[in-house]
């Protein structure tokens, strides 16, 4: 079943086509990845899908329905959240608290969101509470669940947004090259986090340049290069399609000796 | 763990408990005079809150707080004159100034830290001039007077120790409300917009929404204060809500600490503080004042309510060098 589908999106700056006719679908359950050198346009396409862009011509359809037109801040409660490729953590806020901020949209707290302290509003707290111990706990980081965002390692500060999206209880995530900037132990816990989420049950829509961590994790990979879906497959096929290796390495053949 | 937590709990309490009995004592302690600027220090601290509600916690800046501060004194004023008792006029002269707050704010927030500082001190400078020349309402450069003294039911305000009290009360109630709004999620989606905007509204909060109703409290706030400022000295004039003076809103905000609700009580009690100490000083009281903000702009950029976590800090650095 196809949660999320790109049609026919184009978006250009200026005079520069970032995006051309860029059609795709991301299926329930699976791990889809969008690869591509840099500057392919592929964090614009998340940036259009989440309106933080408006797209020049084509729609973005959940679940078949339009929502080309919606605001970047709509997208949490229709269960589109997604992480960004310079790690956006509210770096003065706790750990807890940062997670506490993705329940924002979906807790029952009501309109005066907990301005008194009624039975209500504290069982609600604790439930809240709980849930968002346990994704810290999930991406691993609950013993530091009281320290400032700001202050703890940059892998952890990207696991740290993970679990914040994922307590919006999102129907989709999409992750902005999660492990871009990683040492190879931060982009294998990583891989293994998405893995984990993925298996619990969540559709996922990854942009990611580290070939390694696609190939391993994905069901179904795009490849966009100048804006331009250029091929689609299983990992297997596009590691052996021949435009792919020529998009990343300008050369045939090298990126298949070197892996 | 816990322990530390019960500790903290207590330590506040007690810092609550010693500032409301030093408040509750002093009156009987001063003159007349001295009362009076202490009660001025509490109307501050009604507009200051909101201004650190809006600016601390959204991470905007404002320098209009004066005008706001002036439109609900002269609201109040007007509507006191008009013969509304003191509790309907305090109350429809914040909701009048929250009104102004919502129109200037609609099209203001567009515009962000900078550029929303300069929106704000335009609309200050252009309500001076409204303020001065909109005689048939204000009164002109001469202002307002005879404004009836508060009244509360049976209860006459008139004197300065009993308005003293009623203002603390006031400011009392007005603190226990910003901390109970900054608990909630709401004050939690403020800080989220605060940190990163674009963040915060990937997770489904309305950026400028919540903006415009932070806005909205802050010139509230103000006007609360305007009001209880028309029934202090019962006379009003322009010179009370220039540029100028909402740049001292501004600074007690600063200097209290922009992070906690409580900055904006602390900067208006030490910048009332130092005006009363440094009064012999005449002009050069800029001067002192000014270097003295700098000071606590370098060394407490946190403001002051940031001391005791500072000099935590600097404790632990002794300690660590002390081991080495």
């Amino acid at each position: 079943m196809v949660i999320l589908e790109t049609d026919n999106v184009s978006k250009s700056f200026g005079g520069v086509t970032a995006l051309k006719n860029v059609t795709l679908t991301a299926e329930k359950n699976k791990i889809t990845a969008l690869i591509g050198p840099n500057g392919a346009g592929k964090t614009t396409l998340f940036n259009v899908i989440t309106k933080i862009d408006s797209a020049d011509s084509g729609r973005v359809l959940f679940y078949g329905r339009d929502v080309s037109h919606l605001k970047p801040y709509d997208f949490a409660r229709l269960g589109i959240l997604r992480t960004f490729q310079r790690s956006m953590p509210f770096g003065e806020m706790t750990l807890l608290e940062n997670v506490m901020c993705g329940r924002l949209p979906v807790s029952e707290m009501g309109r005066l969101g907990g301005f008194w302290r009624t039975k209500r509003v504290k069982d609600v707290l604790e439930k809240d509470g709980q849930k968002n111990r346990d994704l810290l706990k999930l991406v691993g980081l609950l013993e530091k669940a009281d320290m400032l965002a700001q202050n703890i390692a940059y892998g952890e500060q990207r696991r740290l947004e993970v679990a914040r999206a994922l307590a919006c209880n999102p129907k989709i995530l999409l992750l902005d090259e999660p492990v871009a900037g990683m040492n190879p132990e931060e982009s294998l816990e990583m891989a293994q986090l998405i893995k984990r989420i993925s298996e619990s049950g969540l559709t996922i829509f990854i942009i990611e340049h580290n070939l390694d961590v696609v190939m391993n994790l994905c069901d179904k990979i795009y490849v966009l290069n100048h804006g331009e879906i250029i091929a689609d497959g299983e990992p297997n096929e596009i590691q052996n399609n021949e435009k792919v290796i020529e998009a990343y390495l300008g050369r045939k053949g090298i990126w298949r000796a070197t892996s | 763990m816990i322990d530390e937590r019960s500790s903290r709990l207590n330590w506040k309490l007690y810092t609550i408990m010693g500032v409301c009995l030093i408040l509750a004592v002093l009156p009987w302690t001063i003159n007349p005079f001295r009362i009076r600027v202490f009660t001025l220090g509490g109307i501050y601290a009604i507009a200051t809150t909101g201004l650190t509600l809006f600016m601390g916690f959204t991470g905007q800046i404002s320098i209009g707080q004066a005008a706001f501060f002036g439109i609900g004194a002269y609201a109040s004023a007007i509507l006191s004159k008009a013969g509304l008792p003191f509790v309907l006029s305090l109350f429809a002269s914040g909701l009048i100034t929250a009104l102004c707050g919502v129109v200037i704010g609609f099209p203001c927030l567009r515009a962000r830290i900078f550029y929303l500082a300069m929106a704000t001190l335009a609309f200050g400078l252009s309500m001076t001039i409204i303020f001065k020349n909109w005689t048939s309402l204000t009164g002109g450069v001469s202002g307002t007077g005879g404004i009836p003294a508060a009244a509360i039911g049976p209860f006459l305000f008139d004197g300065f120790i009993s308005y003293y009290y009623l203002v603390w009360v006031i400011t009392g109630i007005v603190l226990f409300l910003s901390h109970r709004l900054t608990r909630s999620y709401f004050g939690l989606a403020l800080r989220a917009i605060g940190d990163n905007e674009i963040a915060a509204e990937s997770l489904g909060v309305k950026a400028y929404m919540f903006r415009l109703i932070s806005f909205l409290i802050c010139s509230f706030l103000a006007g609360i204060a305007g009001s209880l400022y028309a029934h202090l000295d019962r006379v009003i004039a322009p010179e009370n809500f220039t540029a100028e003076e909402s740049i001292i809103f501004l600074s007690m905000a600063v200097i209290g600490g922009l992070k906690s609700i409580y900055g904006g009580l602390v900067g208006a009690i030490v910048f009332t503080l130092i005006g009363e100490q440094l009064r012999a000083l005449e002009r050069a009281q800029v001067i002192v004042v000014g270097g003295l903000l700098i000071f606590l702009v370098i060394f407490l950029p946190k403001g002051i309510v940031s001391f005791p976590e500072k000099l935590e800090k600097m404790r632990r650095r002794l300690r660590g060098k002390a081991s080495l």
